[in-house]
C-alpha cells in the first residue's frame, strides 16, 4: 500500500545520477516547502522552528534524463554542532553520515560504505527578509569549499516590503556564488533553481581543481574568498590539520576549525574517541596499546594550547566566531542589501498584541483549541465519506454473503476483514479534519506563539516552552512528536517530553472516544445548543492525557531527571496566510499514513483476531443453520406472505445466536480472556472488553476492530447490518444487566486515554533515547497507570 | 546608559552591547543576532509577561527574562 511518491523514493532509479545536491537553512525559511517545490514529494512542513528534524531524501529529473538527489537537512541556525540536528546537519556536509540516518557512528573502522557521499552542490536556503541573520549559516557552509547556490525565498515578502531592498547581482557578485530568489509555497522560481543546480552539476566536471590544499575531494574555487577568520586562526587550523594528518587522519579544514571552536562539543568528543579508542578496543588493534590513548591525551593539550593562545590575541573560542561572521556579513552585504535603520512594527506585529495579550492571548489560545475539538467532533460519522466508506463496507459484506457460502471463509471476509479495516476507516474523516486545523496553524505561525504563550506554565513542569510542539504533535500521532523532540536543546527537557508524549491524545484513540461518547452518553445541549453534554466530555478526554502528564513530568523532572530549568530562544516566524500545498500535504501524509496502518497492520491483527475467536469451535451446524435460513429468506421474497415461517425464522435465528455466543466463549481468544475476567470485572469490564484491549495493545485502534469482530460474531443474523453501537448497547451481563453504562464507557474510555498501546510509539522511543529501558520504563509506567485510573473511574462511577 | 534586554520598555529602541557567557545559550543569542551593534525593541509579550518577545535583525525573537538579563543594551539617553 505504498504511494507512488514513496515507491519512486525507495526503488533505484534506472537514470543516470548527475549529483547530490544538500538542502540546507535556517528553520522558518519555507525549506520543506522547497524541498516539497523541487522534489514533488511528501513532506512535513511548518512554521515552526525544527519542524524538520528527519534527513528527507528525494529527487527531480534534468532535463538531458538524469537525475538529481535532494537531501532535506534539518533546519539549524549555525553548523556550531551542538545540538543533534546540527550535528546531523554537519555529518552530512562532510559526507561523514551513515547511511542510516539516526544511528551514531562511534565505530572507529571508517568503512567506505557505510557513509554517504559527500553533496557535490549545497542549496542555501534563505528567509529573505531576514537575509542578515541567515547568512550566518551561509558564512559557514561557503567555508565547505562546495559549489553553492544562495535561494532567497518567500521574495514575495521583500518585493512587497519597502524597509529592504536586496540587489540580487550585487549580492551574487559580493558573495560569489550564484543567488536566486524564490517563493517556494507558490512554487514560484523553482524551475530556476533547477536548471540553475543542473548546470553547476554540469560544469563541476570540467571546472574541478585536482589539487586543492585542504582535504577533500569536492573542493571549489571559492574557498579562494577573503577568509572571515583572522591570519594567525587560519595558522593554527593549518598546524592543526597537519598535526592530524601525521597521525593518519586526513581531515577537512571545516571540521578542524569545529574541532577548535566547538569546545567539548561532538566533534571533540568524536576525535578523542577515534583517537583514543583503539586502545580501549578489543581484538581489532594492531596498534601497540598506549600509543593511541597518549594521542588522544596529545589533542586534548594541543586544543588547550590552541585555544590559549588565540585568547591571548583576543580570539577566545567560541565567543569570536560569532563577533567575526556577524562583522563579515555586515561588511560584505553593506552595498547589496539595504534596511531602514530603525526596527518597524509590522502587521504580523500587531496581531501579535493581540494574540499574546494579557487576556486575549489567552482567550484566543483557548477559543482555538475548543474551535479544533467542536470542529473534529462535529466531522464525527456525519460526514459524507464517512458515510460512503460505511456504505461501501455494508456492499461489500452482502456481496459476500450472497457469493460465499456459509463458512470459515465468509466469516473471515465479513467479520475478520471488513468489519475490522472498514471500522477503522470510517475515521478518516475526523483525522483529516484535526490535521488540516492543526497543519493551518502550524503554516501560518500561530504555534510559535503558543510556544511562547505558554512557556510559563511549561516551564512550572520544568519544560520549556518548545516542549509545547512535540506534545501538541502528540495529539495528532505521538510518532512525529517523540521524533520533533529531537530539536529540544537540553537533554532532560527532550526526555521528558518524549516520556510524556505518550500520554497526549492522538489520533488513534478519537475512535474509542468516538463509539463510546456517541453510544453511552446522551446528546444534551446547553447554551442554545452552543455546547454539547458529548462536547464537553471530548474535551475532558482529550485534556486527561495533558492533565495527568503534569505531575508525571514532575515527578520524571525531579527524580529521573535532576538538574536546571533549561533556556526558551524561539524564533516567531512572521504571520502569513497558510499555504493550501503545504497544509493538504501535511493532512494527505497523515490520512495516508492511517489508511495505510489500517491496511496493514490492523488488517493483520484483524485476521489473527478473528482466527482466535473462530476457532476451534465446532460451526457446523451453526453454518447449516445460516445457509437455511438464507434459503429461506431467498424462497419468501414478500415478508407478510407467510406466518407460519415467521415463527420457523426466529427459531433458527435464536438457535443461530446461542451457538455464536458458546462458539466464541469456547474460542481460544474467549478461553484466554474468560481465565483472566477478575482482572477486567476490577474495572467493570467483562471478558469480550477485556479480550479486546489485550489484542489492541499494538495499535489501540484496533479495539474498534476487535470489538466488530467479537460482536458481530456473536450477534443475530438480522442485527448484521446495525452498527456496532447497537451490539454494544445489546450486550448484557449473565443476569441480564448490561454491560455497558456510561460508568463502563468512561473507564475504558480513561484506560484508552492513558495506555501505552501503540507498538510504533515504544519503536519511536527507543530510536530517540538509544535504549530500551525507556520504552519499557513508558509501557509499564503507563499501563499501571490506565489501569487503576479505569478502577477508580469504576468504583466510583458505581456509586452513583 | 547601559542595561540588561529584560529591562528594556517598549517603545525604546537600544544597541546590543555584548552577551554574557559563552555556555551554548549565549552563543545561540549571538548567532541568532544578538550582536554588538544590532538595533533590538521589545514587540511583545506572553500573558505572564515572560517570555518576551523581541525584534533584532528582521525577525522576531521569544526570550525569557532569565536570558534577555545576559544581553546588555546601551539605551538613548533621554
Amino acid at each position: 500500500m505504498l504511494s507512488k511518491s514513496t515507491l519512486e523514493a525507495n526503488t533505484k532509479p534506472k537514470s543516470k545520477l548527475l549529483g547530490l545536491v544538500a538542502l540546507v537553512g535556517n528553520p522558518n525559511t519555507g525549506k520543506s516547502s522547497l524541498f516539497n517545490a523541487l522534489c514533488g514529494m511528501n513532506a512535513k512542513v511548518g512554521n515552526f522552528p525544527g519542524v524538520t528534524v528527519e534527513k528527507k531524501t528525494g529527487q527531480w529529473k534534468a532535463v538531458d534524463g538524469s537525475h538529481i538527489e535532494v537531501v532535506d537537512l534539518p533546519g539549524t541556525y549555525s553548523l556550531a554542532a551542538r545540538s543533534a540536528d546540527e550535528s546531523i546537519a554537519v555529518e552530512v556536509l562532510l559526507g561523514k553520515s551513515t547511511k542510516i540516518a539516526g544511528h551514531a557512528h562511534t565505530s572507529t573502522s571508517d568503512v567506505p560504505s557505510d557513509l554517504e557521499p559527500q553533496p557535490d552542490c549545497v542549496i542555501v536556503v534563505v528567509d529573505a527578509a531576514a537575509i542578515e541573520r541567515n547568512l550566518y549559516l551561509f558564512s559557514q557552509v561557503r567555508e565547505l569549499g562546495l559549489p553553492t547556490l544562495l535561494v532567497l525565498n518567500m521574495w514575495d515578502r521583500v518585493a512587497t516590503d519597502c524597509d529592504l531592498t536586496i540587489d540580487i547581482p550585487k549580492l551574487a557578485e559580493t558573495l560569489s556564488v550564484p543567488v536566486l530568489t524564490a517563493v517556494a509555497s507558490k512554487r514560484q522560481g523553482i524551475k530556476e533553481i533547477q536548471c540553475k543546480v543542473e548546470e553547476m552539476l554540469a560544469g563541476r566536471v570540467t571546472n574541478q581543481h585536482p589539487a586543492d590544499q585542504s582535504v577533500g575531494s569536492k573542493q571549489h574555487s571559492s574557498s579562494a574568498q577573503p577568509d572571515i577568520y583572522p591570519p594567525l586562526f587560519l595558522e593554527e587550523t593549518k598546524g592543526l590539520q597537519d598535526w592530524l594528518l601525521a597521525r593518519g587522519h586526513a581531515v577537512h579544514r571545516f571540521e578542524v576549525s569545529r574541532l577548535l571552536i566547538d569546545a567539548g562539543g561532538p566533534i571533540e568528543s568524536y576525535w578523542k574517541h577515534v583517537l583514543g579508542t583503539s586502545s580501549h578496543s578489543d581484538t581489532k588493534t594492531t596498534n601497540v596499546s598506549g600509543e593511541n590513548s597518549e594521542v588522544a591525551d596529545g589533542l586534548d593539550s594541543k586544543l588547550q594550547g590552541i585555544r590559549a593562545k588565540l585568547k591571548e590575541a583576543d580570539l577566545s573560542v567560541p565567543r569570536m566566531e560569532p563577533k567575526l561572521r556577524h562583522a563579515w556579513i555586515k561588511s560584505t552585504i553593506k552595498d547589496a542589501v539595504h534596511r531602514a535603520a530603525l526596527p518597524v512594527v509590522t502587521f504580523s506585529d500587531r496581531i501579535d498584541r493581540l494574540l499574546t495579550h494579557q487576556v486575549w492571548g489567552l482567550l484566543s489560545l483557548v477559543a482555538v483549541l475548543f474551535f479544533v475539538f467542536q470542529a473534529v467532533f462535529a466531522s464525527i460519522g456525519t460526514g459524507w465519506l464517512s458515510e460512503q466508506i460505511d456504505f461501501g463496507c455494508e456492499t461489500l459484506a452482502l456481496l459476500v454473503s450472497s457469493t460465499i457460502p456459509p463458512g470459515a471463509l465468509r466469516s473471515l471476509l465479513n467479520d475478520g476483514v471488513i468489519a475490522g479495516v472498514g471500522g477503522v476507516l470510517v475515521f478518516i474523516p475526523q483525522i483529516a479534519v484535526l490535521f488540516l486545523l492543526i497543519a493551518i496553524l502550524e503554516d501560518c505561525g500561530y504555534m510559535a506563539r503558543v510556544a511562547l504563550v505558554m512557556d510559563r506554565w511549561m516551564s512550572m513542569l520544568g519544560l520549556s516552552g518548545r516542549a509545547f510542539l512535540p506534545l501538541m504533535t502528540s495529539f495528532g500521532c505521538a510518532v512525529p512528536g517523540i521524533m520533533s523532540a529531537r530539536t529540544i536543546a537540553s537533554r532532560r527537557d527532550r526526555m521528558v517530553a518524549i516520556l510524556v508524549a505518550p500520554l497526549m491524545s492522538c489520533s488513534a484513540r478519537l475512535p474509542v472516544y468516538t463509539l463510546m461518547i456517541t453510544t453511552f452518553i446522551p446528546s444534551v445541549s446547553y447554551v442554545n445548543g452552543w455546547v454539547s453534554l458529548q462536547g464537553l466530555l471530548f474535551l475532558a478526554m482529550y485534556s486527561l492525557g495533558a492533565i495527568v502528564a503534569i505531575p508525571i513530568a514532575w515527578l520524571l523532572k525531579k527524580f529521573a531527571f535532576p538538574g536546571p530549568t533549561s533556556p526558551f530562544v524561539l524564533e516567531m516566524p512572521s504571520y502569513k496566510w497558510p499555504s493550501w500545498r503545504v497544509v493538504l500535504s501535511q493532512v494527505w501524509e497523515q490520512v495516508r499514513s492511517f489508511a495505510v496502518r489500517a491496511g496493514t497492520l490492523i488488517f493483520c491483527t484483524s485476521i489473527l483476531l478473528w482466527a482466535a475467536a473462530y476457532f476451534p469451535s465446532d460451526h457446523r451446524e451453526e453454518n447449516q443453520l445460516v445457509a437455511k435460513l438464507e434459503a429461506i429468506d431467498a424462497q419468501a421474497p414478500q415478508p407478510a406472505s407467510v406466518s407460519t415461517s415467521d415463527v420457523h425464522v426466529e427459531a433458527i435465528s435464536m438457535r443461530i445466536n446461542k451457538l455464536r455466543a458458546t462458539s466464541i466463549e469456547q474460542s481460544f481468544l474467549g478461553r484466554f480472556g474468560r481465565s483472566i475476567e477478575p482482572v477486567f470485572h476490577a474495572v467493570g469490564w467483562d471478558w469480550k472488553i477485556g479480550v479486546g484491549v489485550i489484542a489492541s495493545f499494538p495499535a489501540r485502534e484496533v479495539i474498534i476492530a476487535t470489538l466488530g469482530t467479537i460482536y458481530s460474531l456473536g450477534s443475530d443474523v438480522d442485527e448484521g447490518s446495525e452498527s456496532l453501537a447497537e451490539q454494544l448497547r445489546a450486550s448484557k451481563w449473565p443476569d441480564g444487566r448490561p454491560v455497558f453504562t456510561w460508568v463502563t464507557a468512561l473507564s475504558i474510555m480513561v484506560f484508552f486515554a492513558l495506555c501505552a498501546q501503540c507498538a510504533a510509539t515504544l519503536v519511536a522511543i527507543k530510536r530517540e533515547t538509544k535504549t530500551w529501558f525507556w520504552p519499557v520504563f513508558t509501557f509499564v509506567y503507563m499501563t499501571a497507570l490506565a489501569y487503576f485510573s479505569a478502577m477508580l473511574v469504576f468504583v466510583v462511577g458505581s456509586q452513583f | 546608559m547601559n542595561t540588561t534586554l529584560d529591562k528594556l520598555i517598549k517603545g525604546v529602541i537600544a544597541l546590543v552591547r555584548d552577551v554574557e557567557g559563552e555556555d551554548p545559550t549565549s552563543m545561540r543569542l549571538m548567532e541568532i543576532g544578538f550582536i554588538a551593534g544590532q538595533s533590538v525593541a521589545r514587540t511583545g509579550q506572553a500573558p505572564t509577561g515572560d517570555p518576551i518577545e523581541y525584534s533584532v535583525g528582521g525577525s522576531r525573537v521569544g526570550l525569557r527574562k532569565s536570558e534577555a538579563a545576559r544581553i546588555i543594551v546601551q539605551v538613548p539617553a533621554i
